[in-house]
């Protein structure tokens, strides 16, 4: 029987994994991406519990999250355009100009 | 509820089992002489050139962002138009329209904004003056 | 096993196997279909959970604007084989991460599992879009005016950053 619970395991599954990729990755537009994992996997829990509790608000919070990706895709992909205009790459590891030069070797 | 959507998920069950099996079929039935020429990526019968990958121009980017911005909106007002009758009849008409009128005029001046920078037109004007004049070979860089 | 759970079991499974995918595949482009089917797959799950005009909008702006946006960059920026090579991180680093997202996912879940909410107190018409509606055009006013003024925001800001500059600097 399926229960909130699994949904919320769901959520968090997607949240962690998209945690990793915001770390592990080096493309700025596949960090991007992990960050819509991210955002899909909180908007999963809020929709989970405004359904077992039987309180519409938690949709509401859902709707709004995905408002706010939509303009965050925009800019964030406008600026990665930006870096890649300036760089010629997006890379993270060759965006290390305010690194301390001791270490930046 | 859950009734209405069982129909969509009859539709993706029939569609996608559909082309899984007349691929399924025709890959037990198929007689195979693979060459060189079958093997290449069909291109309306020309010889393929150059990297599929090509670079697309960034006016479609512009485009479509506010494609986004606006998509966003108009998810905004299907909730009202389905309540908007009962409002009415509750005398509450007014408040709900001036509510999405100032919603759609805060998205309406982002449009005149990109409308007048002329950033939507699709061929752009290069703007001469003493201090922007380009050599020819800066204008083709663009 | 009522069709509810099957269905629960076959999207969450789908959308589990694609965020691994987006996450792992070396090229963006794989990245970015991987997250198609994540989305799908998430509103799968917001059907079963009753939001029905969340998975509508999840499906219409997240999978069908949002990710044209990022295909659009893929192909805008035209990177170069190196580029789509990753520089890897070392395999020390590797394992600490995984073995950091083990943990929090563990931690998560024994949170989730402490959680006693049970029972079925939803109604008919629950997350229809009438009921959305009501809410956010009684409760949820300035929010959503906010909303307007962060759409107009991001849609002016990308196209100043996105768009070439003409007048020379």
């Amino acid at each position: 029987m399926v229960e909130l619970p699994h949904f919320l395991i769901v959520s968090v599954a997607l949240f962690v994994l998209g945690f990793v990729g915001v770390i592990l990755r080096r493309n700025l537009i596949v960090v991007l991406m992990s960050i819509e994992l991210m955002l899909n996997g909180v908007n999963l829990s809020f929709v989970a519990f405004s359904r077992y509790l039987g309180d519409i608000q938690g949709q509401v919070a859902g709707f709004f999250v995905i408002v706010l990706a939509a303009a965050e895709a925009a800019v964030g992909l406008a600026i990665i355009i930006l870096i890649f205009r300036r760089r010629g790459s997006v890379q993270t590891t060759r965006l290390t100009d305010l690194k301390d030069e001791i270490h930046a070797a | 509820m859950l009734f209405n959507f069982a129909n969509i998920l009859v539709f993706v069950l029939v569609g996608g089992g559909f082309v899984g099996v007349s691929l399924f079929v025709s890959r037990l039935i198929q007689p195979r002489f693979p060459t060189l020429e079958k093997g290449l990526i069909y291109e309306c019968g020309e010889i393929p050139v150059d990297n599929a990958w090509i670079n697309y121009n960034l006016r479609y980017y512009l485009v479509a962002i506010i494609f986004v911005i606006f998509d966003v909106e108009i998810a905004f007002v299907y909730p009202v138009a389905t309540v908007f009758k009962n409002w009415i009849a509750e005398g509450k008409g007014m408040i709900a329209f001036i509510e999405i009128m100032v919603f759609a005029l805060i998205l309406f001046v982002g449009l005149i904004y990109v409308w007048k920078k002329g950033d939507l037109n699709w061929f752009k004007e290069v703007v001469v003056t003493e201090d922007t004049r380009r050599t020819p070979e800066e204008a083709t860089a663009l | 096993m009522s069709g509810f759970d099957i269905l629960f079991f076959v999207f969450a499974g789908f959308a589990l196997v694609s965020a691994m995918g987006v996450v792992v595949s070396p090229n963006p482009v794989y990245s970015a279909l991987s997250l198609v089917l994540t989305l799908f797959s998430v509103a799968g799950l917001f059907l079963l959970l009753q939001a029905e005009f969340l998975a509508v909008v999840q499906v219409l702006t997240y999978a069908g604007a949002i990710l044209v946006l990022f295909v659009f960059i893929i192909m805008l920026l035209n990177l170069s084989d190196f580029e789509l090579m990753e520089v890897r991180m070392g395999n020390l680093g590797k394992a600490l991460l995984t073995l950091a997202a083990v943990v929090a996912f563990i931690t998560l879940a024994f949170v989730v599992h402490l959680t006693r909410i049970t029972g079925d107190p939803a109604v008919e018409g629950f997350g229809d879009i009438s009921t959305l509606g009501r809410e956010i055009f009684t409760h949820y006013v300035i929010p959503f005016e906010i909303a307007g003024v962060l759409l107009t925001v991001s849609l002016i800001g990308a196209v100043m950053l996105a768009k070439k500059n003409l007048t020379k600097e």
